[in-house]
Formats: C-alpha cells, structure tokens, sequence
C-alpha cells in the first residue's frame, strides 16, 4: 500500500503537479485527472486518467459544474482505486474550474468516508475571470466546510503583480505554482515520515487556510520576518467569508544539528502575534545530501472552525423550522442531512449540535488527540 | 396461567435507546412496593431516545411487555411511561398573585391558582409542558416554605422547575405504545424517574445531581435542600463511545460495542508497559492487536466532553455555587471502569456509583443501572396510586399533555 498520494486535477492541479515533479523529481504515485485531452495528455504524472471521455469527446467540460460532478460520480470504479491504495491523499486544483472543483469535492466526501487524511491546495479565481467562476470557486469553498479536512487556498488575483505582473496570468500562474510546489514538498515528507508514534493527521494543521502571504526562507534570513509578517494580518474575503482566525504555519526543513527548540526560539514573537501557530518540522533522511535549512511560512485567515459553527447553526435552524411546521413529519427532512462527514449511525437521524459543533462526530477527531492503532 | 388480582398492579416502561425495559411491581399493603419482575428486549432503531423506525420500535415493545407478562402472570393493561430527548427543556420560573391590600390567608385555592397561572405560561412553538415541579413558595416579607397554607400574606409568590418538550417528537413515542392497546396512566422524565430510585429523602437533602450515562442520551437532575432545582438531557451518549470507536478502528458498529464492553475503561494504562490487545476472532475480522490507550483515549475524549458539557451548563446555573452535595452516575455507562474517577475530574465534587433503594421480591434489578429508569418509575407511579387511592378519585388524574396526545388521530 502507497502511504501517500498526489493528485492533481484539472488545468491548474495538473500545471501544478508537474511543476512540483519538475522541481523535486520525486518517486511515488502521482495522478493527473481531467477530461481535457490535452491537459491529461501533457502531464508528467506516471497515471494519466482522461475522465469522462464519453460525455466530453476529451473537450472538456468548459466549466459545468454539474457535467463535472456527474462524470466523477460515473468514473468512480476507475478512480476509487486511487482511494483504496493510499492513507493520505492530497489533491492540487483551481476552484473556478469545474473538474478542478468538482474534483476536490468528490475526493473529500469519499476521504471523509473511509477515514483516510485529505490535504489539499487551491487557487481562487482572479477577480476578472468569469462571474460563472467565481460563483464556482465560493460554492466549492461552501461545500468543503462540511469536511474535517486541511485546505489551503491561494488568491490567483492576491499574486497578481507580486509573482508575475498583472496582465500576464501565464506568468502568475507559473511562478506561484513553482513557490507553492514547496508545500506539497513539505506535505510529501510528512506523511511520509508519520509513524504510529507520530502520525499525520490533517485535522492538526490549519483547516480552510486562505493564504494572505507567503514566504520562503533560510535560518540566515530569519531576524526580518517580524516586519514581513504584520502588514499581512487582514481578513481575508476573498470568497464571502468575514470570520476568520490569523494563523501562521511555519515549515521547515531542519539539520540534524538543530534542535526543534533553536527553531521555535526564532518564532517567539511571533507566535503571540496570531490566533494558531502551527510548526511543521521536516527532518530529511537522505544520505549523501546536504540537509536543506530552509523552509516556509504561510499566513492567513484560518476560516475554519468558526465559520463551520454558524453553518451547522443555520442548517438545525432550518430543520427545526421545518419539523415544527410540518407536524405528521417525525423523520427528519433527508434533504437537509446531506451529511458526509463520517458520523456513523449518526448519519441517520437527528443531529446533536452544542454551540455550533455536530457532537455526532468523532470527539478525538474533534479535539485532535492523536491514535495510535 | 393465572392472573393476579390482589393488589393494584404497577407497570413502568421506558422505550430507551439500547432496550426496552419493562417493570412490574404489586402495591400492596401501607404502599409497599413488592418487585415481580423486569423484561428487556433490545431496542430496534431507537436513536438518542427517540423513534428511527416505528414498526420496529413497536414489535421491540411488544416483545418486552409480553415477555414481561409471561415472567410476572400479570397482564399488562396500563402503564407509566418514562419519557426523554434532546428536545426537552427545562427551566425555572416565578408567578405571582396578589391578595389584596390588606393581605389574606393562604388557601388551597390560591395554590391552585398559582399552579394554574405557571401552566398557562407561553412555550416556544410546538412544546409542550411535560412537568411543573414546585420549588418553593414565597411570602411579601421574603419567607420560603414548601407549605404556605394557613400563613398570612399580601402577595404569594411560587418558583417551579418547568419542563418541556416538543409535542409532535413525543407523540410517536406515545402512539408506538398506545397502538398496542396499552393505556398510559402517566409519563415522567427519564431522569425523574431514575432520581427516585437511587435518592433517598436525605441525599435530596444533603444536594445530589443524578447523571444516566443511556445509550443515546445523557440526562442529569439537580436536587439542592430537597428541591429539584435544574435538568437537562444532552442527545449524546454512549453509543457516540462505540460510534468513535468504530470510525477509529474502522470496524462494523456492534463488534466496537463488544470492544467497548469487554475492554472499555478511561483509565490509562502506563505508557512504559504500553499493555496491547489481542482481540478474538468473533469480534474482528482477522486477528488485530489495537493498543488499549487508544480505546482509552478514543472513549475519555468522549466521555470528557459529555461532563464539560453538563458542568458548563452547571455553570451558569445560580445554585452552584453553593452546591455541596454528592454526584451519582447511572446508566449503562455507569458501568465503565474509572467513570467515577473522570467525573471527580470534571465535576469537583464527590462521585458515586447509584445503587438502587431496596425492593422487596424479584432481586435481579441488583447491580443493573441501567434499569433504574423502570424501577424509578414504580416509585413514581407509587406516588399516583396512592394520591387517587387517598382522594378516592375515580379516574387518575391524567395530565395536559395525555389530553392533549389523546385526542390526536394518529395518521397511518
Ligand atoms: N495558480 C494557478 N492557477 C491556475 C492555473 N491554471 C488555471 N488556474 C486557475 O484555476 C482555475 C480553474 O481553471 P482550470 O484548472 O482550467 O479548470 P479545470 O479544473 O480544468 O475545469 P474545466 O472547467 O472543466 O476546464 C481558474 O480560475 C484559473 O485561474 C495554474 O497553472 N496556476
Ligand atoms: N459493562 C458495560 N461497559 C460499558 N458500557 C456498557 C456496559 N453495559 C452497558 N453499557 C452501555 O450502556 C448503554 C446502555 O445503557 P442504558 O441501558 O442505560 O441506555 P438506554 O436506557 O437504552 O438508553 P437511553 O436512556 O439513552 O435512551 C449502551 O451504550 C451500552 O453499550
Ligand atoms: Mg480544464
Ligand atoms: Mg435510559
């Protein structure tokens, strides 16, 4: 069994999975989904799976939503393989896209059913893309609230003029997605490394990130991150969403040398500066290598937590109304329990929700207490 | 088979999550409780305390209340129904009436009245007021007492510990009953019930708070100087333990329920011996060794939660403060090892396990808390029986809320 596995899907999850194979050259299980032929077609990943060849001719789906969702509904024997061989998977896409989001939806529901960890980056529209997309993109970003998973989301339009100049996306497009191929770099080694001990679990990192900045740096460079850091700390709206918490997540790839401590005293100040700081520290086996000392810090609004409170909150509203209207009904409405998070036999039936949490889920999950099994 | 006639018969029924239980008990001389049986049949769909599949509730109650007939020679006609959810609600509440300028007597019609005037207070949509229970009364120079009758006063004010609940969720759990043809005398929440049959007269006194740890629901009741003061019912339970054991361990729902039984326990095993199990054939697939600190940590997080819970509520409640008195946990969960240990964490306050006050006749209730709720309710029951048996009431006394459930039709 593969213990981790990248897939990248649609125009952007693909261009950014092979900027990533270009840059590390990596080995391991990669897969390229779309139902754009030439997409596929091009892509450096070992598994190229064109997707709904029928329905699209290999065209494409030219952003609908619905085709998109439906094709990945219909290929899910060929895709559900992908599901079975691995325990973590994260997924690369572009969110005005359809396959790209219909993808991204997809895989989080059947992660979120088998219990296996669900990373995942992607980039938000620039601002003059489509109306049809951005709506895309924010009904995508809705949907994935449901989900105990970790989502990073990067502003196409918030790198605009800082990684490419403003009129030329090509440009925005490659050289964001070869600063951001350090993430799934850094996701690769940590599931890689998870052990019984210490094992990765998705639910401990930053969950709906909207990444506000980002950087790269060495051990030298590191005094001047202070400064770098606090014009950044805004909410991020990109998408609707007001509540936010500031969250910093620092990565790095650590020398043997260096103890975890040398490391967290740089980030002393900081740490007070933001709501959650996470620290990810990567400590690289290779032999006959030099051990990077370098690594990345990604600061944002973590939407997470707060924002799924008030959308469950909203959702036992409306069936509590409904129930009281309709008084023959004893059975819930099963419109509104289109539940995927894994809460077992609590699937079926009345939810509990206590200030804004589903009490149905997990409580370890909840609370991050790591398992070991 | 014979039927028994000699003394007025009390039956309690409790639809719980996990089982029905059925309870038969004789009243017989100066009020006395004498115990002739329980039945239980494992409940079919039932979750968090209320109704998934009625057919299948229905054949479970059928099948309690006949097995309890063939255990007892009793037929069962009429019942005292224990009720529960995470609908219900419970808060307190104060109604005044004024007797005149110059102050008057204190009657019973003036108890009456006020009894009235709380029972007409406005709930939310779709509730239904289940119980008034007194509090207190109090007189204009700020005296408490249980009984104001014959004081004298210009204004009579009464406390009660109000609790409600959603009519339409209740009423299936009333229907799957009648349906059988079997008459309810009365209903009491759960947790009522249970407080009657753990708490004597003096732990009321000294202060107790009874926790149930049910299957679906956990439900709790606050007794301060001899008055119950708050409740709550919280819909989650120890079915949500097997449910995260379940998903951690990616096994079937009853083989976690096993693991739960015959492993489960929220004390930590020390991380030195790092003590592993090896689990049968019956209850996984293939031979798996799962490490018990991870069933430990997988059932105190929930666990944990559930007390956090209660307590915040406790919180906020005005008489915690002052609160001194002694918790006592019930319910199948009660039965876990160290769940007195982890609620003393939680809780601050002393921690027992709930026995059971004595019953005569049939002892197979001894160390089964989660039969309480049954036995509670003979107590309970005990308590109509003998107020109509004194009043020589023809009818019982039959509540709002059976008038109001029985004049339903009840839709097919
Ligand atoms: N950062 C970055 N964004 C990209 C890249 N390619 C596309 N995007 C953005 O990603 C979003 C989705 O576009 P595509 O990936 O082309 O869409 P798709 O997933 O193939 O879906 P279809 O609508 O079926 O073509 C758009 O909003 C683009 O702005 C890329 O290489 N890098
Ligand atoms: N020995 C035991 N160890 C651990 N758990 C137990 C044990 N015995 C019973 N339980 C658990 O207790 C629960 C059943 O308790 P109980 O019979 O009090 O609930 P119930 O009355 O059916 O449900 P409710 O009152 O919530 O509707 C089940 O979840 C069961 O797993
Ligand atoms: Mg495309
Ligand atoms: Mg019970």
């Amino acid at each position: 069994m593969t213990k981790n596995v990248v897939v990248g899907i649609g125009k952007a999850g693909i261009n950014l999975l092979d900027e990533w194979i270009l840059a590390e050259e990596p080995s391991g299980l990669f897969y390229a989904l779309d139902a754009d032929f030439s997409s596929v077609e091009g892509s450096l990943a070992e598994r190229r799976i064109l997707l709904g060849k029928e329905a699209t001719k290999g065209l494409g789906t030219c952003g609908d939503l619905e085709l998109a969702s439906k094709i990945f509904e219909e290929e899910e024997p060929r895709i559900e393989q992908i599901l079975e061989e691995c325990e973590h998977l994260l997924v690369l896409s572009g969110l005005g896209g359809a396959m790209g989001s219909a993808g991204l939806q997809f895989f989080s529901r059947k992660a979120s059913e088998r219990i296996k960890t669900l990373s995942s980056i992607a980039f938000l529209p620039f601002h003059s893309e489509a109306f049809s997309r951005q709506d895309t993109a924010r009904k995508t970003v809705q949907e994935l609230l449901e989900f105990p998973h970790q989502f990073i989301f990067f502003s196409n339009e918030k790198a605009k003029g800082v990684f490419g100049p403003a009129d030329d996306p090509l440009r925005v497009y490659r050289n964001l997605n070869k600063k951001v191929s350090s993430i799934i770099s850094c996701w690769y080694h940590l599931t890689q490394a998870a052990t019984e001990e210490a094992p990765f679990d998705s639910t401990n990192f930053p969950s709906l990130l909207f990444v506000e900045d980002f950087y790269s740096f060495s051990l030298r460079g590191v005094e001047k991150l202070p400064d770098k850091i606090q014009p950044y700390l805004q909410p991020a709206k990109d998408v609707g969403l007001e509540q936010n918490r500031k969250v910093a997540w620092v990565c790095f790839f650590l020398s043997p040398t260096k103890t975890e401590e040398d490391l967290r005293s740089l980030f002393k100040a900081e740490e007070s500066l933001f709501d959650r700081f996470y620290l990810s520290i990567i400590r690289e086996n290779r032999e006959n290598m030099d051990a990077r000392e370098e690594g990345f810090v990604l600061i944002g609004n973590a939407a997470g937590e707060k924002f799924i409170e008030t959308e469950i909150e909203k959702q036992l509203e409306r069936t509590d109304t409904i129930l009281a209207d309709n008084k023959s009904s004893t059975q819930p409405d099963d419109g509104l329990q289109k539940d995927s998070i894994s809460t077992g036999i609590f699937t079926k039936g009345y939810k509990t929700v206590h200030k804004g949490v589903n009490l149905d889920l997990p409580a370890f999950l909840r609370k991050g207490i790591s398992i070991k099994i | 088979m014979f039927w028994k006639k000699e003394w007025p018969i009390l039956v309690g029924l409790e639809i719980g999550t996990s089982k029905i239980a059925c309870s038969v008990a004789e009243l017989r001389e100066g009020g006395e409780l004498y115990l002739l049986g329980i039945a239980e049949s494992p409940s079919l769909n039932v979750r968090k305390g209320e109704i998934v599949d009625f057919e299948l509730a229905q054949k479970s109650v059928h099948d309690a209340i006949v097995e309890a007939e063939a255990k007892t020679n009793v037929a069962i006609e009429e019942v005292y129904l224990a009720i529960s959810g995470a609908h219900i609600r419970s808060f307190n509440s104060k109604v005044v009436i004024s007797l005149g300028e110059d102050g008057d007597r204190i009657d019973q019609k003036h108890l009456m009245e006020l009894r009235s005037l709380v029972r007409q207070q406005a709930l939310p949509t779709g509730q239904i007021l289940l119980h008034d229970l007194l509090k207190t009364y109090s007189l204009d120079d700020g005296t408490l007492t249980e009984n104001p009758i014959g004081l004298f006063s210009k204004k009579l004010t009464a406390e009660y510990h109000l609790i409600s609940g959603i009519a339409t969720r209740l009423q299936t759990t009333v229907r799957c009953v009648k349906e059988l043809s079997i008459d309810i005398c009365n209903y009491c929440l759960s947790i009522f019930a249970t407080a009657q049959a753990v708490l004597t007269r003096s732990q009321k006194m000294q202060g107790a708070i009874v926790i149930d740890l049910g299957a679906g629901l956990t439900d709790y009741i606050v007794y301060h100087g001899g008055i119950i003061v708050h409740s709550g019912v919280i819909g989650v339970g120890q079915d949500h333990l097997t449910n995260d054991l379940a998903l951690a361990l990616r096994i079937p729902f009853p083989q976690a329920e096993e693991i739960k039984k015959h492993f489960g326990s929220f004390k930590l095993g020390s991380e030195s011996i790092k003590k592993r199990l090896t689990t049968s054939n019956h209850l996984l697939p293939e031979e798996r060794l799962v490490p018990y600190n991870a069933i430990v940590k997988i059932m105190r997080a929930r666990q944990e939660e559930i007390f956090e819970i209660i307590k915040e509520d406790l919180e906020m409640q005005s008489f915690w403060p002052h609160f001194t008195g002694t918790i006592y946990l019930t319910g199948g969960g009660s039965k876990i090892d160290g769940v007195e240990e982890l609620a003393q964490k939680i809780f601050g306050h002393p921690v027992k396990l709930a026995e059971s006050l004595p019953f005569k006749g049939d002892q197979s209730y001894l160390d089964r808390p989660d039969l309480y709720t049954v036995l509670g309710l003979l107590r309970y029951g005990r308590i109509f029986e003998m107020e109509s048996l004194k009043e020589g009431l023809l009818g019982k006394m039959r509540s709002s809320l059976l008038r109001f459930l029985g004049n339903i039709k009840f839709l097919n």
